[in-house]
């Protein structure tokens, strides 16, 4: 099922992607990636991220699990990003995902966030996106 | 022999520093981003193989180190426009030649050295005016706008006649009032003045100073061949031609650098119908464009542009909400006045304004010079 779910979504993401860079605003675009509590426990994470010009939106898994993003911040002083959502995890339950990065490799076409994750419960780890690049 | 400028130039040849010219920095990307200018070194060698070819042309010298061992080394150089239009020729360097050079080396550390100078056996045999572009314009004659029968400004060339608009007297956007020091690239003589260049959002401010910190080097244009779309096409040293077709009230704008790119612009405020993949959900590099005169200035409006490039010369981000009117005055018989207006509430806080002037280069085509000929 799991296998499945991804595939839709890889084959969802492949009529969404813009068949090019993206150099305006550092988080517009489709981010793919993972999170979870240690090496051995990942979770898919795609996140569509969007700039207005005033705010900061997105969407998390796009598809039957989609959920939107609460809060998303970028501190540009330090590229810093903050994250706030919930998202299912790889068995479909919901997780308040607090999330704390930074971008990396800003200048380049696959810059990449990594941070780390805390939910209420008490769990946390880390997670990884990387922005995906047209052809 | 490798030697670094702060300890070997006093063992330089004579004939270096007899002949050695300094050549002006044109490239097809910003030296800097290749090269550590900050340093220079020297190199003495044989000639092995040049390589005559856009966007750089390359020597390769063979060079015998202290311990005797041999390096091959790359010599880059200005374009094979550029240094045609000085008078060099393919031939000019030979394999068997004995040359020194100075410059900067590659910044990762690889065998490769950008020539500001290069000479040979006491003559100098690498030349490049710093003052080569003025030398072009010299002797054109004063003449007021040519006109169509129609009344109408010209701003291609009139039948019978060759030539394009090149010379940009800005390099970068740059809001009309604001001085600001800055090369041909685009890049800052001073990182303090970015905020100076454009009334920036705070994200897009950043954006600039990081790229202009990291001396452009992530420029697609450069890396990826991506267009130079926007008012980019008319920052580029190898210039622009209008192709004006009256009776079907268009005209295409061409270029010379990028891929070999062109633009359509309808003059009776058509749009681009039929354009695939023209809409906001899946924008172009040239955006869409209507276009009117208004008396004897062009003005262009042009709207749903990607993400997908820089739109400027020295890295100013855009957004997807960018929206460009684009004004285009010929003043005389030799000058085009471009004046654009970028609004952007995704990356700027206001509209703004940014005014340069291009220069008429009668007798000659647009150089071939094509991004595609790029190499690493």
């Amino acid at each position: 099922m799991k296998k499945y779910t991804i595939a839709t979504l890889a084959l969802l993401l492949g009529f969404t992607t813009p068949a090019f860079a993206q150099q305006g605003h550092p988080l517009a675009g489709t981010w793919l990636g993972d999170w979870g509590p240690d090496a051995s426990t990942r979770h898919f994470l795609i996140l569509i991220m969007d700039w207005d010009g005033q705010a900061i939106t997105g969407s998390a898994n796009p598809g039957p699990d989609a959920t939107p993003i609460d809060t998303l911040t970028l501190d540009s002083s330090d590229w810093s990003v903050n994250i706030d959502m919930t998202v299912k995890d790889s068995q479909s339950q919901p997780v308040h995902f607090k999330g704390e990065g930074t971008i990396n490799d800003l200048g380049s076409q696959t810059r990449n966030i990594t941070g780390t994750w805390s939910d209420d419960e008490g769990h946390n780890g880390s997670f990884r996106l990387e922005r995906q690049s047209g052809p | 022999m490798l030697v670094p400028a702060s300890v070997g130039l006093p063992r330089l040849l004579p004939c270096l520093l007899l002949a050695a010219l300094p050549l002006a920095a044109q490239a097809h990307h910003p030296i800097a981003a290749k090269f550590d200018v900050t340093s220079s070194s020297t190199l003495q060698g044989r000639v092995t193989a040049v390589d005559w070819s856009n966007p750089h042309v390359h020597v390769y010298i063979n060079v015998t180190g202290g311990d005797g061992e041999i390096v091959n080394w790359a010599l880059e150089l200005p374009s094979r426009v550029e240094l045609e239009w000085s008078g060099w020729r393919p031939e000019t360097l030979a394999p068997g030649m004995e040359v020194s050079a100075s410059g900067p080396l590659a910044r990762n550390g690889t065998h490769q050295l950008w020539a500001n100078t290069l000479a040979s056996g006491g003559d100098a045999v690498f030349t490049l005016p710093d003052d080569l572009e003025t030398q072009r314009l010299a002797g054109r004659a004063d003449a007021p706008t040519p006109r169509w029968p129609d009344g109408l400004p010209r701003l291609g060339p009139a039948p019978g006649e060759t030539g394009y608009w090149t010379l940009p007297s800005q390099h970068s956007l740059l809001e009309d009032g604001q001085t600001v020091a800055m090369d041909e690239y685009g890049l800052l003589a001073n990182l303090d003045d970015a905020a100076k260049v454009a009334p920036f959002q705070g994200w897009a401010l950043d954006l600039y100073r990081f790229r202009q910190a990291n001396q452009l080097r992530d420029d697609p244009m450069y890396l990826y061949c991506v267009p130079p779309a926007g008012p980019r096409q008319f920052q580029q040293l190898f210039g622009v031609q209008f192709m004006e077709e009256k009776a079907r009230q268009r005209l295409f704008l061409l270029f010379s650098g990028g891929g070999g790119n062109w633009r359509l612009l309808y003059t009776d405020g058509r749009e681009q119908i039929g354009q695939i993949s023209g809409t906001d959900d899946n924008p172009l590099f040239f955006g869409n464009s209507t276009a009117h005169w208004d008396n004897d200035t062009l003005v262009v409006e042009t709207s749903r542009f990607n993400e997908g490039f820089w739109f400027s010369n020295g890295g100013l981000p855009h957004t997807k909400q960018l929206k460009l009117t684009e004004r285009f005055t010929r003043l005389d018989q030799n000058t085009l006045r471009y004046a654009v207006t970028v609004d952007d509430p995704g990356a700027y806080t206001r509209p703004w304004t940014s005014t340069w002037d291009m220069q008429w280069l009668p007798g000659e085509e647009l150089p071939e010079y094509y991004c595609q000929d790029n190499r690493p």
